[in-house]
């Protein structure tokens, strides 16, 4: 075998190797997310995507920060509706008094 | 785009379909279970150009052909042999060959393991709702609770711990069933109300509906064990994540009736002899040792070497500016002055060498940058610097070489980074915000009941407080 032929060997065995390890890299990863895409098309018809913000103004469905002073929870303890700022607060203090109303 | 109706007809008849099922499953369990080594050799060789996942290789559903893609091998079997599915052996996905496409839709498919109980299945269970597909839930700021909603998201985003929680571990043995009587339960609520339709019948634009019940009865729980921890005054989180990570432990103590030696506290017990690792689900994710070697200059005995267990790791980040470098300041041999030492060996009090390794790491490694500090007049501050920590984290160089393993030592041990604490503000008034990897896939970011979408890039420019770092491979 003349050099040129070795040379030409030589190449396209690396050349078939690189593009096995490539190939192999891009399809397992496009398989993987086309699978993940169409089942999660197929449970929800509707799908949005989440709306991406570094700056944080808005949340994943795009909204921003909502007005927590409007949000009531009932205490397990005393059965009360409290503020959710003050939640934690009105906790202490209830728990505090020893036991259940 | 299209739904494959070829695999439609196999599901159409029962007895056609118990059978491929069973093929399916044993296949997907070999491929899951063989080493790289045996996967690489029997499962992504192709039997006709016999080269080794050229692209892709699919194991044939009805025979024991395999073959490659990009010399449309499998293409050609399927069309001579009219079989027409394959499974792929690397990410055990089923290619329909007439359709030219993965099956990626159908239930059935994904979750082929249920197959025996599946009618059952389809009538007591639903898919999650859309907005509660990946738990994505922030917690309402109910006074200074941030230190507890932020370690929450930590551990609810937590694979091991969703795993647990949904296998039903602890609610399954729980003699409380109570969530404001079980802080396990409680957290088990948590992760209900975030990821599963736990209301059905109220409307989900209800705009009143905001479940904390589980969150609610969680500080319930807190309060009744330790009233610091329930979130009417401002704590460490680091501390909190010690104090949850140890009830969580008690819990299963208590569930299994078992006695289990545990080494929760950082580090202080030194318990050198007869080392028993708690088997609790808690210390098998989170727990490693650390071995503390101390080496006679002289004549190399290392006899008062100990071993102690961990749960993270607190790194001192001063005039520091990447992670590495904090965990080689962590790591280097020094010279131990100041310590009364007589070697038991050769009886020299010269200054021994002293280093810390890591002996055993568990599956995450939480580390805490020392970022309070206390001063000699007795003040507090904090440092702010920036330190640099990596997606992708090798620890291999901080580990012990390890005398009594068998086999060849690995050349590289990576961890990949899932969660950032950060810690916003002053010493005495300050925020915290996690920053977290959901789904193997996006970045979120928990600021109280805001839950943002961010890039990847600011992901890894926090001013980091706590990391958390996933076990990715051992090569």
């Amino acid at each position: 075998m003349s050099d040129s032929d070795q040379q030409q060997t030589v190449e396209s065995l690396s050349s078939g190797i690189y593009d096995n390890l490539i190939t192999s890299i891009i399809q397992n990863i496009v398989a993987k997310e086309t699978a993940k895409q169409r089942l999660l098309n197929a449970r929800y018809p509707d799908i949005k995507a989440y709306v991406r913000d570094d700056l944080g103004n808005l949340d994943i469905n795009g909204n921003p920060k909502s007005q927590e002073s409007s949000k009531y929870f009932t205490c397990k303890n005393c059965g009360r509706e409290i503020s959710a700022n003050r939640f934690a607060a009105h906790l202490e203090r209830c728990l505090s008094r020893g036991g259940r109303r | 785009m299209t739904h494959c109706n070829h695999i439609d007809q196999i599901i159409g008849q029962p007895k056609i379909r118990d059978n491929v099922m069973k093929t399916f499953n044993i296949t997907k369990y070999i491929l899951s279970h063989s080493s790289q080594n045996d996967k690489l050799l029997y499962t992504m060789r192709c039997s006709t150009c016999h080269e080794i996942n050229a692209g892709s290789s699919f194991i044939c559903l009805q025979c024991e052909y395999i073959g490659c893609w990009n010399h449309s091998h499998f293409k050609d079997h399927s069309l001579q042999k009219n079989h027409i599915f394959g499974i792929n052996s690397s990410n055990q996905l089923l290619y329909c060959f007439k359709c030219q496409d993965y099956i990626g839709d159908i239930e059935m498919i994904n979750s082929s393991f249920l197959n025996k109980s599946w009618d059952d299945i389809v009538k007591n269970t639903d898919i999650p709702s859309m907005s509660k597909r990946d738990g994505l839930y922030g917690f309402v700021n109910m006074g200074s609770i941030c230190f507890i909603s932020s370690i929450i998201q930590c551990l609810i985003h937590n694979p091991y711990i969703i795993n647990y929680s949904m296998s039903q571990h602890h609610y399954n043995k729980c003699q409380i069933k109570d969530p404001t009587g079980c802080i396990s339960c409680s957290l088990d609520m948590i992760i209900a109300e975030s990821y599963g339709n736990i209301y059905p019948n109220k409307n989900h634009n209800d705009k009143s509906i905001d479940p904390h019940e589980g969150f609610i009865s969680f500080l319930n729980c807190a309060w009744k064990i330790n009233q610091n921890f329930a979130g009417y005054s401002q704590q460490d989180a680091h501390e909190f994540l010690q104090f949850l990570l140890n009830q969580l432990h008690n819990d299963y103590k208590r569930v299994e009736n078992r006695e289990s030696i545990s080494g929760m506290t950082n580090g202080d017990t030194g318990n050198s002899s007869g080392n028993f690792y708690c088997k609790c689900f808690i210390h098998s994710i989170f727990q490693g040792s650390l071995k503390s070697s101390i080496v006679c200059s002289n004549c190399n005995d290392d006899s008062k070497t100990i071993i102690d267990p961990f749960m993270d790791l607190s790194l001192d980040i001063k005039d520091r500016e990447t992670l590495y470098n904090c965990l080689d300041s962590f790591h280097k041999m020094e010279k131990l002055h100041d310590y009364h030492y007589r070697c038991p060996q050769c009886n020299t009090t010269d200054d021994p060498t002293k280093q810390l390794t890591i002996d055993k790491m568990g599956s995450l490694l939480t580390l805490q940058l020392k970022r309070f500090e206390h001063l000699p007049n007795g003040t507090n501050v904090k440092l702010t610097n920036f330190i640099e920590y990596p997606l992708y984290l090798d620890i291999t160089k901080y580990c012990d070489d390890g005398k009594n393993e068998t086999g060849s030592n690995p050349t590289n041990i990576i961890y990949e980074l899932i969660g950032v604490v950060t810690h916003k503000g002053t010493v005495n008034e300050g925020h915290y915000i996690a920053t977290l990897k959901v789904n193997d896939d996006k970045w979120f970011r928990f600021n109280d009941s805001m839950v943002t979408e961010i890039s990847q890039d600011l992901a890894l420019r926090d001013e980091a407080y706590l990391l958390f770092y996933m076990i990715k491979e051992v090569k």
